[in-house]
């Protein structure tokens, strides 16, 4: 089971699928991302509920945030009593474009099993000055110096859709991007 | 042929006057090779070229071909010919140097056909591992790296006019070399985009990277000032004499700036 979920444009987005791991060794995944411009708040995650043995489940999450936009990872990953051997990793990274733009992560866990593995990672960067100069030092305007670095960060998720599906989001993202930059 | 000209070229940094009056001009296929002590106002004077925020002009002009730069976007600069080699490359996480070359060379309107074979080729001549060119800019690359890296971009750019800030720092003796001998070649052979030699503006407070890449001329900055100008000799007499037989008419108020543009270096 994988789902791949895409947040944008709305003013405030509050989405998070689920998936049920009810049968012994199941698997699921889920590839968010999301963007939030100005006035625009995306609180967007995933649940994964491990509900029997041997069952495993994959959440990433990709969020930018620019001109005061919000983006929040809410998430929840739950291992039932009796599910003994559960997998999970949680990768949550939050780009923020500049200074007014807020990213908030608030993973939730309820393990009833001792011998559970969970895994959670995050990382929050943003894009420096230094780095929009240097590329444009060498040519680039800033919209395509952002571009860049945008389409650079979420390119993991990207590379796994299908190509038709990767070049509408990439443009999506800097329709998106675009009339708000300098 | 191409003139990158500075006229009394005063300019600050968070209020602060480091340059005092700069005037340079470097045409095509000339090296300018301008050396100061920490603090005379080097790295000021590559990123007012280049229009960094955070570096005020307050009086002065640089122009490229007659073409007022100081009016131009950093981006609008490159494009018009002008590219900064810089002293600590940033690293650009996400981003391959070669999707951002063939970015940068199509906003100049020039083909990207054949330049994977030409980068193979300039990495070649450098030294740069040919690993290293899909990669994301400059990261967990080491220092010598990064200049060779540097040096790679100018020669596919090929801009008409290259600052170089500092060149020499942080490179081993063999990318010294490497960097230094590339950046003479391109001042003395022709360009394939403009069919001219480069012209370079080489900032640097060591002589060393001066023994391959040869100057036509040596300027000294001190305390925000160009104090003295000659040939090769000058940089020669330098290495014996010192900063200090330079050292610009006593002045308070340069001297103050001077300490604190320092203060700022480290601070930045």
């Amino acid at each position: 089971m994988e789902w791949i979920d895409g947040n944008i444009g709305s003013k405030l987005t509050m989405k998070y699928p689920a998936v049920y791991l009810v049968g012994e060794g199941a698997t699921g995944e889920v590839l968010s991302v999301a963007y939030a411009g100005e006035g625009q708040h995306q609180d967007a995650g995933a649940k994964m509920v491990h509900a029997a043995p041997n069952t495993t489940s994959k959440i990433v999450s990709k969020s930018i945030s620019k001109d005061g936009g919000i983006t929040t990872y809410r998430g929840l990953v739950r291992v039932d009593e009796g599910a003994k051997g559960a997998k999970s990793h949680v990768e949550c990274d939050a780009l923020i474009l500049d200074e007014h733009s807020i990213s908030k992560t608030f993973p939730y866990m309820e393990i009833g099993e001792r011998d559970a593995q969970i895994g959670h990672e995050a990382t929050v960067s943003k894009i420096a000055d230094e780095q929009l100069f240097y590329l444009m030092s060498r040519g680039l305007s800033e919209e395509q110096a952002m571009g860049m670095i945008v389409n650079g960060f979420i390119e993991p998720i990207t590379k796994t859709l299908p190509m038709e599906y990767a070049v509408e989001w990439s443009r999506l993202i800097e329709l998106q991007m675009e009339g708000s930059v300098g | 042929m191409s003139t990158l000209e500075i006229r009394g070229l005063r300019a600050s940094v968070a209020g602060k006057e480091i340059l005092k009056g700069i005037d340079l001009t470097i045409k095509s296929g000339e090296v300018h090779a301008v050396m100061g002590p920490n603090g005379a106002g080097k790295s000021t004077l590559s990123a007012i070229i280049m229009g960094k925020p955070g570096y005020e002009v307050l009086e002065g002009t640089v122009t490229l071909d007659g073409v007022d730069m100081l009016a131009l976007a950093t981006w609008e600069r490159a494009i018009a010919g002008l590219h900064l080699v810089m002293q600590y490359p940033t690293e650009v996480p996400g981003v391959r140097l070669d999707a951002v070359l063939t970015e940068a060379l199509s906003t100049r309107g020039r083909s990207t056909d054949g330049l994977d074979d030409a980068l193979r080729s300039e990495a070649g001549k450098i030294g740069f591992e040919e690993r290293f060119l899909d990669r994301p800019l400059n990261v967990d690359l080491s220092g010598g790296e990064k200049k060779r890296n540097e040096t790679l971009q100018l020669a596919i750019l090929e801009p008409k006019i290259a600052i170089l800030d500092e060149l020499d720092s942080g490179l081993d003796i063999d990318a010294l070399r490497d960097c230094a001998r590339r950046v003479e070649a391109m001042s003395n052979d022709l360009d394939d985009s403009d069919g001219q030699p480069l012209g370079v503006l080489a900032i640097t407070h060591y002589n060393r990277l001066l023994e391959e890449l040869k100057p036509d001329h040596v300027h000294i900055l001190a305390q925000g000032r160009i104090v003295e100008s000659g040939g090769p000799e000058l940089a020669t007499q330098l290495e014996t004499d010192g900063y200090a037989a330079f050292a610009a008419a006593p002045d308070d108020d340069a001297a103050d700036a001077s300490a604190s543009a320092l203060g700022d270096l480290f601070s930045l």
